[in-house]
């Protein structure tokens, strides 16, 4: 201990004192069989060095396999299914009631999030894949409506012709080319094209129907009688089906009422 | 008494560490070098604190078993006397653990149990007589001390620490274990003089 400060050289005087006495006294040393059982114990040491255990890194290799193993299973059993982006609204509606309050507040953000999307225009959201059956169902409908002729298809179908058309020229070039080698891709392509071709007809004969379609019955009515006055009684008498099956209960003036079915007068 | 081998190689101005060292690449003898330079001081800083020698020899095996044990984990962070107290620290703690309650030596016996303080053949019986009852009082006052200031004092007289040590071995600051060190020189030495007046 170096003294640093009077109270450190003090207290080394009378350490000194105190230790004279106590070394003159404390004579105590161990026995000597304690000796030779510490000194032959550190041989022993030297001359059979303890084996070092390797089971060290085969059990942490172990053990974080076993973490990892569980970690990942756990994550795959409470991760949510991948939601798909086309699922109806219903199915994100019911699901936000039925799943926890976490996980319907993901889904109503996220039908909020959708409802926004539509609502804003984008350009490219009319060129989105998902968009284009909902067309095609729209143009096969009118389609079959043109096959089925006028009075199949008494419902109004705003711009259902045009609708036709644009199909006409949305489809005409997935018609493979009449030119093929392939005989039966030919004839089918042929048999198509015939197809097209009968709906474009019956599409201009619907053209009229659909066009007095638009007119309100007052209108269409009008358009009947033109029809008697230049002595087309047949077309008169197909209209007049077709105007009772549209308008079961509107009356009918009484020189049209004779060219009707008396129970559908 | 020490063997006539370990008194030899007590004298090698070899340091502590590197003794330590040389045992830990597998050098027997450098242990036995150590050994005879700290066994007497280990044995009476164990000795002083649990009062009886049996208890005092269970310890002082455990701390030098210890000891040959980490040989292979030892590297040199501070001076070898810090690490060897500091292991018979934590020995002695942990025997006081078991071992309750405290054992308190009694200087007024002759018996086995007793610390057999003998003086040196070669001085007058009065001077022995002398020199023998005065290290008995400071034993005893020794022995009366508060356990702490009593291992501050043992680690300071026979480890030979300095304050930054002990405080290192005891867990302590410095300034505690001055304090400490202060109130148990002043008590062993108004024990002495206290004698003194009474004889």
């Amino acid at each position: 201990m170096k003294p640093t400060s009077p109270e450190d050289r003090e207290l080394e005087k009378i350490s000194s004192e105190v230790s004279e006495r106590y070394r003159a006294g404390a004579k105590d040393e161990p026995p000597a069989r304690l000796d030779a059982a510490v000194l032959a114990a550190a041989r022993r040491e030297v001359e059979q060095p303890r084996r070092r255990s390797n089971w060290h890194v085969p059990a942490s290799i172990a053990a974080m396999l076993v973490i990892g193993v569980s970690l990942v299973l756990l994550v795959r059993d409470n991760e949510p299914p991948l939601q798909s982006l086309d699922r109806p609204a219903t199915e994100e509606a019911k699901l936000a009631k039925s799943a926890p309050p976490k996980l319907a507040l993901k889904a109503q953000t996220r039908m909020q999030a959708d409802s926004l999307r539509e609502d804003r225009p984008s350009r490219e959201r009319g060129s989105r894949p998902d968009r284009e059956p909902v067309a095609r169902d729209e143009v096969a409908v009118a389609q079959k409506n043109s096959a089925l002729g006028s009075v199949a298809s008494p419902a109004p179908l705003p711009a259902a012709a045009d609708v036709a058309g644009s199909a006409q020229s949305t489809q005409q070039p997935q018609f493979p080319a009449a030119d093929s080698s392939d005989i039966s891709s030919s004839k089918k392509a042929k048999a198509l094209a015939d197809i097209a071709g009968e709906s474009r007809g019956s599409a201009q004969e619907s053209r009229k129907e659909i066009d007095a379609s638009q007119a309100q019955p007052q209108g269409w009515l009008g358009t009947i009688e033109a029809l008697l006055r230049d002595g087309k009684e047949a077309e008169v008498r197909r209209q007049l089906l077709a105007f009772r099956h549209q308008y079961p209960h509107y009356p009918l003036p009484e020189r049209l009422q004779a060219l009707v079915p008396p129970d559908q007068r | 008494m020490l063997p006539a081998r370990l008194a030899h190689v007590t004298v090698e101005p070899v340091p502590d560490e590197q003794l330590m060292l040389r045992y830990r690449d597998g050098d027997a003898a450098a242990f036995e070098q150590l050994y005879g330079r700290h066994r007497g001081g280990v044995f009476r800083y164990v000795l002083r604190q649990v009062g009886l020698r049996s208890a005092a020899e269970e310890v002082f095996q455990e701390i030098w078993v210890n000891i040959v044990s980490s040989r292979a984990r030892y590297r040199v962070e501070a001076r070898f006397a810090t690490f060897l107290y500091h292991v018979a620290h934590n020995c002695v703690v942990d025997y006081f653990r078991r071992k309750t309650p405290l054992h308190l030596i009694s200087l007024d016996d002759d018996g086995d149990e007793v610390n057999q303080v003998a003086g040196p053949a070669r001085d007058q019986p009065e001077r022995a007589v002398a020199i023998r009852q005065s290290a008995a009082k400071l034993l005893n006052a020794l022995a009366l001390l508060p356990p702490e200031q009593r291992e501050v004092f043992l680690l300071h007289e026979e480890g030979g620490l300095s304050l930054e040590e002990i405080a290192t071995v005891t867990g302590t600051g410095r300034e505690t274990a001055k304090s400490r060190l202060r109130y148990a020189l002043a008590k062993l030495r108004e024990g002495i003089e206290h004698e003194a007046d009474v004889a």
